[in-house]
């Protein structure tokens, strides 16, 4: 009922956008020119976008406010229908929760949590995504096998995995649950090539079975032919820093 | 999430209990000043208790107290028998204790006194004297000496001792004639009364008549009245202590003779304050001792907040509520706060335990080893709203940082 009426209000689009972004700005204060101004970004359901941008293009700048950890000084920003500025504090933190998973570019992991831990910690925040699961533990050892993280190394502490392995390990953190929507910032670019393109190919294996959103942000352009669509961030950037 | 917190302290656990030792000390050093420096006051004031006047010669109250109860200096001058008998026979005094002082024996007051000492006299809290070996002076050439006398002169029941006059050491005159015979040693007291020789009245005189031609150079007593003035001062407790100021001003305004009555209690506290800066600079310590402690928490927080900048991060990510990532740290502040002032206080009564016995033994001080005092369960209460006070701060500070880090990580 409630997404019927904000499918319409969205006009044109019969499908509801995985993220959309409307004349959003943003700048640290609010005094100063926005240092981000993003007219219009789509992303849609099943979608995998590469945004690339070099750094200090305004990156981890979008990715807070796609995540309803920044609020943007003026436009609206909308996580399956439902904007970020709508909700409150808490609300928006249940919601992240909820329906986003994350991978960082390196230490993704929480240091003194075994990896298996750190892959079922989001469900405590989210009875959503643990509810989803018929047996969390048995599909995250699954999910978490898949990426070549064996039972060996499942109840070490993260700080002791590999690069490698932390990384894999934070995918499946951010996959586990089914989330619609996948945030990776750079999450190759502390890997080496062979890694890397390991990496990768398993994260998007994954990302197609689950049918999620996959927002990949990378410096490395070479990534990009594996993508269904490359946005240039530079493009939104206004302000030089 | 408490899982989790717990988990982040046991990471840490090194560094964190580093922090709780030093939290622990601190809170174990307050609370031991605090105590000495409450039972010193204490100690210090009930070192004559009962007792409602002091009535001596015309002087200073504080010098008649310091020669009458704490045994340093004299008083100007004695009081006549008449005087005696007439404070002694005022209707509202219930008893008496005469003291005459004015000779030592090895450094130690020779006091002459009266039997009604050892059923009247009280310290501390009420508590009256009592006898570790022994028993009272029966006969005229019999004493009882003070627990440390007799500690550090070997004295036991049956020892003899011979007399100095005056308050020096072995120099002066020694009535060699008349020794005494102890006939007991008290219980420790804590007070001065510890390093007294208390003999009988008549004793005393006697060891001066026995040796009448010295009385000429007695400084401190008329020589033609030597024996008749041999009281130097009177310790006096009423039927009713309503009627000590009656009783004082009635003292004071006796004519024979010129008197000052003392009140005890007050004169001590008088005395007491004069020791104020001392009392002072141990507040002050104790305070900074906290200070210092306090800092250590902060410094270990603000460090660990730089350290965790990127746990915090992935929490916010994952879905933690800013309340949630910031009450870690507050509620990590409290902890450790808390866990520290159980440990200083454990610490506290340990070292109490162990302590008291030294103390009680070697300084005569006596010390409550057990339990806490209602103002120390205040203190600790400060301490650890200051804590609280001190967690608030590290916790703004990853509040803001929560804010303006976003999700993401700057390395």
């Amino acid at each position: 009922m409630n997404l019927r009426v904000q499918r319409r209000q969205m006009g044109t689009d019969a499908r509801l956008a995985a993220v959309e972004l409307c004349d959003v700005k943003f700048g640290w204060r609010t005094s100063s020119a926005p240092l981000l101004s993003v007219p219009e970004m789509r992303f849609e359901p099943g979608e995998k976008v590469f945004l690339a941008g070099p750094s200090g293009s305004g990156k981890s700048t979008l990715l807070g406010l796609m995540s309803g950890v920044l609020l943007p000084q003026a436009g609206t920003i909308r996580v399956l229908g439902k904007g970020w500025g709508e909700m409150s504090a808490s609300q928006r933190d249940r919601y992240r929760a909820d329906h986003l998973g994350v991978i960082f570019q390196m230490f993704n992991l929480v240091p003194y949590l075994s990896a298996l831990e750190n892959v079922l910690l989001p469900l405590k925040f989210s009875k959503l995504r643990a509810a989803r699961l018929q047996d969390p533990e048995e599909q995250a050892r699954e999910l978490l096998g898949r990426l070549g993280i064996g039972s060996d190394l499942l109840g070490r502490p993260a700080g002791e995995l590999s690069v490698g392995e932390q990384q894999r390990t934070a995918a499946v953190r951010a996959l586990l649950g089914q989330p619609e929507v996948l945030i990776a910032d750079e999450p190759t670019s502390a890997l080496d090539a062979d890694n890397r393109d390991a990496f990768l190919e398993l994260l998007i294996a994954e990302v197609e079975l689950s049918g999620a959103t996959l927002i990949f942000v990378s410096h490395d352009g070479s990534l990009a032919s594996r993508f269904d669509r490359v946005v240039q961030l530079a493009d939104f950037r206004t302000v030089a820093r | 999430m408490i899982s989790l917190a717990l988990k982040s302290l046991w990471f840490r656990r090194g560094s964190l209990a580093i922090t709780v030792i030093s939290i622990a000390f601190s809170v174990a050093l307050l609370l031991g000043i605090e105590r000495v420096r409450t039972q010193a006051k204490e100690n210090f004031a009930g070192m004559v208790s009962g007792t409602d006047l002091i009535v001596s010669a015309r002087g200073n109250p504080v010098q008649i107290l310091l020669a009458s109860i704490m045994h340093i200096g004299y008083p100007a001058s004695g009081l006549t028998q008449d005087t005696v008998q007439t404070v002694c026979s005022n209707r509202n005094v219930a008893w008496c204790i005469p003291i005459a002082m004015g000779d030592t024996h090895r450094g130690y007051r020779v006091i002459g006194t009266d039997l009604v000492m050892f059923d009247e006299f009280r310290y501390a809290r009420n508590v009256g004297l009592s006898f570790r070996e022994g028993r009272r002076f029966t006969e005229v050439s019999s004493a009882v000496v003070g627990s440390q006398v007799a500690d550090s002169l070997g004295y036991r029941v049956g020892s003899k001792i011979v007399v100095t006059h005056g308050a020096g050491g072995e120099s002066l005159i020694e009535h060699a004639a008349e020794p005494f015979t102890v006939s007991g040693v008290l219980a420790p007291t804590g007070t001065p009364v510890d390093r007294a020789i208390y003999v009988s009245m008549e004793g005393y005189e006697a060891m001066h008549e026995g040796f009448g031609g010295h009385a000429n150079i007695d400084p401190l007593v008329d020589p033609d009245h030597a024996e008749e003035k041999s009281v130097s001062a009177v310790l006096v407790g009423l039927k009713s202590r309503a009627a000590v100021l009656g009783v004082q001003r009635s003292f004071n305004e006796y004519r024979p003779e010129a008197l000052t009555a003392v009140m005890p209690g007050d004169t001590l506290l008088e005395l007491w304050q004069l020791t104020g800066i001392a009392e002072t600079a141990l507040v002050w310590i104790s305070g900074v001792v906290v200070l210092i402690g306090l800092v250590g928490i902060t410094a270990n927080l603000l460090a660990s907040v730089n350290e965790r900048r990127r746990e915090m991060a992935v929490l916010r990510a994952i879905g933690a509520g800013l309340p949630q990532v910031t009450g870690l740290i507050l509620g990590e502040a409290i902890l450790l706060t808390t866990v520290g002032v159980v440990v200083g206080l454990v610490l506290f009564q340990v070292a109490m335990f162990g302590l008291a016995p030294m103390l009680r033994a070697r300084y005569g001080f006596e010390i409550a080893a057990g339990g806490v005092l209602p103002g120390e369960w205040v203190r600790l209460g400060w301490i650890l709203l200051a804590g609280a006070l001190v967690g608030a701060f590290p916790a703004y500070r990853t509040y803001k940082r929560s804010l303006s880090d976003g999700i993401s990580i700057r390395v």
